[in-house]
């Protein structure tokens, strides 16, 4: 009896000193807060002015830009698709012959004399080829900077202020500078279909990243080291994407999308750690301050997840219908769903 | 050249070794295999004017597919929706232009006679119909889709509507005979093939170009294969020739350059479609010290 009062004694005292010498804070608490919802049937044109951040958007055939605050300032039908950055936007045709950049205001600035489909990518500018077997660069007069074409379609493209990350229907990659140097180029070990479904490049240039192949299909990450670059991780994944999958480095972690989750690895690290997700990934973002927006789609709506670094989730919301545009300023994040335009705060409890 | 032999032969042997057919049931062809497409060479043939269900030209495995309203992440181009097949023998052939959702993604292995999706305008394209490409994998080319696929009927011999010299002093239309100083010039060609069977007037372009001059090649260009040469494509066994040297619009292209010399100079362009149907024009030029 005497055993039996010591022990549990002494089981009260290990439970009182845990909870007294190893405590762990639950951390701030977060929910989504929606700020403003426009209805662009219903929208009306507010003015535009230079000291004003725009954001592009398009939402089915209705294309423009608004205003932090919703204040939309152009709205006009597409053609067939547009190409929006912060200061010029395309709108362009199913078949463009001339491509034509015009400012937030829709007055012209410059064509681009190609056929082809524009894409802004880091406020640069490329033309991707009719049979998407091509690609250019342009200035920001309509000077093309430089022009290459392959055998092999391009699967998927990465950019950051100096150089382009190109992976192929070969099963290659391409790193190229602004003046369309060939930098680097790139086979991944043998799968038995060979094919290119995701590339990433870091912003310094220094770490680029593939999944690529089929039975298997492979996460490999190169770094620069002195002259070349050097496989520092190479894994079989437990994806099969036949498709141009997401991966981007953001925020100091290498995102990949995932079967129904997204994963994210510190390169240099082994450890890839997951979060599950709802459905299909269709975006993720970083507010610059530890903390990264995952956007999903599963049975026609949208699922909004935070998560904090080290990589926990701090609030989640689910929104009805499918997202059709996303986009973020740190941490207020726009959403397009239909033809509705809402903006969503994460803030504090 | 010993690897582009090779690559020929194994070109000449494949419809044998693998029973390759048509994706689709109405084989009118609307563009052909090389001919310009904006600043560069078409990779494809496009065929077809109505929906209609896509089926594999062989036996295949989807190896990668992209849904322009479905795959957030994919990059525009022209090809809309679209997938690919790999098959036996290293090649890959292109179906594009399929119709939104119409791609079959719930297989990923499609025998001869399965749907892949059906014939649509996405992308660049006002009727519907499929843009087929064909790449060789293992020699790195982008095939003529119709080097394997059975022969159609095609009675429409190609149509050369003009030769012209161009000169430092401008482009002169050729006569039947012609009389200019001796030196190089340009021969510039309007030529296109009407195909069989098209409904409107869609000028493609023909399969095989020769130029003789007083009975000598001097240029023969085959739309048979197009290769990569560092960051540029040209065509195969054809001078390496790119789509920026030859053509100037969709139906002129500019056969190059060649020596008059002082005397009478026959020359003498054949323009052929796959099947073998030819045209002929023959121009004299008396060309003067």
């Amino acid at each position: 009896m005497k055993k039996r009062t010591a022990l549990s004694f002494i089981i009260i005292i290990i439970l009182i000193l845990y909870i007294f010498l190893a405590p762990r804070t639950i951390g701030k608490e977060y929910h989504f807060s929606p700020v403003w919802v426009r209805d662009l049937q219903k929208a009306e044109l507010s003015a535009f002015s230079e000291k004003e951040d725009y954001i592009g958007f398009q939402l089915g055939s209705i294309f423009g830009y608004f205003s932090l605050d919703g204040d939309i300032i152009y709205l006009n039908k597409s053609l067939y698709r547009t190409a929006l950055g912060r200061d010029i936007f395309f709108n362009y045709s199913n078949k463009p012959q001339n491509l034509v950049a015009r400012d937030l205001e829709g007055r012209i600035q410059f064509s681009i004399d190609r056929r082809g489909y524009p894409v802004i990518l880091r406020n640069r500018i490329f033309v991707i080829s009719e049979e998407g077997n091509g690609i250019s660069e342009w200035d920001r007069e309509g000077n093309m900077l430089w022009e290459h074409w392959y055998v092999s379609l391009i699967t998927s493209i990465d950019v950051n202020k100096e150089n382009l990350l190109l992976g192929f229907l070969n099963g290659s990659i391409e790193l190229i500078d602004g003046e369309g140097k060939s930098i680097y180029q790139y086979v991944p070990e043998h799968s038995r279909i060979k094919a290119v479904y995701g590339c990433a490049l870091s912003e310094d240039s220094t770490v680029l990243a593939l999944v690529s192949g089929i039975d298997p299909q492979r996460l490999t990450i190169l770094e620069k080291k002195e002259d070349t670059f050097r496989v520092i991780d190479s894994r079989i994944t437990d994806t099969a994407f036949r498709r141009t999958m997401f991966m981007r480095f953001i925020g100091g972690y290498l995102f990949i999308e995932g079967s129904e989750s997204i994963n994210y690895l510190e390169v240099g690290r082994k450890d890839l750690y997951s979060v599950p997700i709802h459905g299909g990934l269709r975006a993720v973002k970083y507010d610059n301050a530890g903390k990264y927006y995952i956007f999903s789609e599963s049975e026609g709506n949208t699922w909004l997840q935070a998560i904090e670094s080290p990589m926990y989730q701090i609030a989640e919301t689910k929104i009805e219908g499918a997202p059709v545009f996303i986009e973020n300023r740190d941490s207020i994040i726009f959403l397009g769903i239909g033809y509705k335009l809402m903006r969503i705060d994460l803030l504090e409890k | 050249m010993k690897k582009t032999g090779f690559a020929c032969l194994f070109i000449l042997i494949l419809p044998f070794l693998y029973g390759f057919d048509w994706p689709i049931e109405e084989k009118t062809i609307v563009s052909t295999f090389g001919q310009a497409c904006g600043s560069q060479f078409s990779t494809g043939i496009k065929i077809g004017t109505r929906e209609q269900d896509v089926k594999p030209i062989t036996e295949g495995e989807i190896c990668f597919y992209s849904e322009i309203n479905n795959s957030p992440h994919a990059i525009p181009s022209g090809l809309g929706n679209y997938c690919i097949l790999e098959h036996q023998g290293g090649l890959r052939s292109v179906y594009s232009h399929l119709k939104d959702g119409s791609i079959l993604l719930s297989k990923t292995f499609f025998e001869d006679n399965d749907v892949i999706g059906v014939t649509g305008i996405s992308g660049a394209s006002y009727i519907p119909n499929i843009n087929l490409t064909v790449i060789d994998t293992e020699y790195n080319q982008i095939m003529n889709p119709l080097l394997l696929l059975p022969p159609v009927s095609d009675a429409n011999a190609p149509v050369i509507q003009a030769v012209y010299i161009k000169r430092d002093e401008g482009i002169i239309r050729m006569q039947e005979q012609n009389s200019m100083p001796a030196g190089h010039a340009e021969i510039i060609l309007s030529v296109y093939d009407p195909g069989e069977n098209v409904k409107y007037f869609n000028p493609m372009a023909p399969f095989e170009l020769l130029l003789l001059v007083n009975g000598i090649e001097v240029k023969r260009l085959i739309f048979e294969g197009l290769e990569q040469q560092i960051h540029e494509i040209s065509l195969i066994n054809s001078d390496s020739v790119q789509s920026d040297e030859l053509f100037i619009e969709d139906t002129m292209m500019n056969l190059g350059q060649i020596q008059l010399s002082p005397g009478n100079n026959r020359i003498e362009i054949t323009a052929s479609d796959f099947l073998g149907n030819e045209t002929t024009t023959i121009i004299t030029i008396l060309a003067t010290e």
